[in-house]
């Protein structure tokens, strides 16, 4: 018997354990008589092999540890896909109402909350449109709910593009962010750790404004403020 | 109720996120070639899990679901983006070859470089069964094609890997598997 009797799918099938127990039977009998043919599975096993070595899990940069669970998390998540249509209405581009656009999202995520909005602003984009749009909702909330600052609190949470956001090259926004953040205490700036570890590879130097705190991953920071109840609405 | 109704299952559900979070980046990374992109879409298949954990009715199936919601989130990111590429056409005229673009890295580089040069279909199922290590048939759930399609597929990539990785003067042959479209 030659090899030729085995079709390339066949021997796929055979190193990835999906033949049956008589096909296997018969291939590896084959083999043993047949070297080209069990070369070919050695090449086949050592792509394999080479895919799997080029690709190790990514690497653990952060554990995520969180004493105390809540329940909150599943109200928050259930609600993500009202908060993602209505974040469509906030940029859309013949949506004229923008000023009350993020306070509806607010309002609308939990109107029968008796505890006080708590919102994570995640930032990836560097449009300065969005981002401009981003800060005047942010400081019209903050504005609203001045003095009670138990009442609001957001995050802006920056990772990939966003980043720029919160570079101190970026004169735009890190003037009004840092006059923001000395007024409302309710504001915090994160940055993502994961993304400034990268920029750094890649050779980009960032200096990030003195107000800016960092968060090991924006994935797990994301994910774990949703868990608190936090309301997620990713630009 | 699914399988992770309830406070405790909640946990679980969540557990089991925090888990599969790294090995779904891992996937999104190499389908993607785009660690912003990767990101995102792994935290919206974690967005989509919790939204949608009651439909789950068998635990076994819990990987093979996970990565059926992050291969639709990436089609619907690619369908929201048709207007500026496809991701099949991607690279395939790119005159460099693979040497040249590696010519300086390592073996792993070389590989991931050849990965991301295979079609989006073949790419994805090539890195479900071998890093996954996910069945046939799982894959065909996954991705929502038929098993025959799987292997053809997975064939092709693993031939198009061979003769990049595993030929000597890979590159002039591999040129023109590069440049064979799919039809299907």
């Amino acid at each position: 018997m030659t090899q030729a009797h085995y079709s390339d799918e066949m021997l796929n099938a055979f190193i990835d354990g999906e033949l049956d127990v008589e096909d296997r039977a018969r291939l590896l009998t084959a083999m043993r008589t047949d070297p080209a043919l069990a070369a070919r599975i050695n090449e086949l096993r050592a792509v394999r092999d080479l895919v799997r070595l080029a690709c190790p899990k990514t690497e653990a940069t952060d554990n995520i540890t969180n004493p105390r669970r809540n329940l909150s998390q599943i109200a928050a998540a259930t609600l993500l896909l009202a908060v993602g249509m209505l974040l469509g209405l906030v940029f859309a581009p013949q949506n004229h109402d923008r000023p009350r656009a993020l306070e509806n999202i607010a309002k609308a995520v939990n109107p029968y909350k008796n505890t006080g909005d708590r919102i994570v602003l995640q930032i990836t984009t560097d449009n300065p449109d969005k981002l401009n749009v981003v800060l005047s909702e942010t400081e019209r909330l903050l504005r609203t709910h001045a003095g009670k600052p138990d009442k609001l609190q957001i995050a802006i949470l920056a990772n990939g593009k966003g980043m720029n956001l919160l570079r101190t090259a970026n004169h735009d926004f890190s003037r009004r962010l840092a006059t923001l953040t000395r007024k409302y205490p309710n504001l915090t700036l994160l940055a993502c750790k994961e993304t400034l570890r990268r920029l750094r590879r890649e050779g980009v130097r960032v200096r990030l404004l003195p107000e800016v705190h960092t968060v090991p991953s924006a994935l797990s920071e994301v994910i774990e403020r949703q868990r608190a109840g936090w309301t997620h609405i990713q630009i | 109720m699914g399988i992770f109704g309830g406070l405790g299952g909640q946990a679980r559900l969540h557990k089991k996120l925090v888990d599969g979070r790294e090995r779904l980046h891992r996937m999104a990374l190499v389908w993607t070639r785009d660690p912003d992109l990767a990101m995102d879409l792994v935290q919206e298949t974690i967005g989509r899990a919790l939204d949608k954990h009651g439909q789950l009715r068998d635990c076994d199936n819990f990987d093979a679901w996970l990565y059926r919601i992050l291969n639709n989130a990436w089609l619907d990111h690619l369908r929201k983006r048709r207007d500026t590429c496809d991701v099949d056409d991607l690279d395939l005229a790119d005159e460099r070859s693979p040497e040249r673009i590696c010519q300086q890295s390592q073996l792993v580089d070389q590989v991931r470089c050849a990965i991301a040069r295979l079609p989006k279909g073949q790419r994805q199922v090539v890195t479900l069964v071998d890093l996954e290590e996910f069945s046939y048939k799982t894959v065909a759930e996954i991705l929502e094609i038929p098993i025959g399609t799987v292997m053809s597929r997975l064939c092709r990539a693993r031939n198009a890997l061979k003769a990049l990785l595993l030929t000597p003067s890979g590159s002039q042959e591999t040129a023109k598997v590069s440049h064979l479209k799919r039809i299907k």
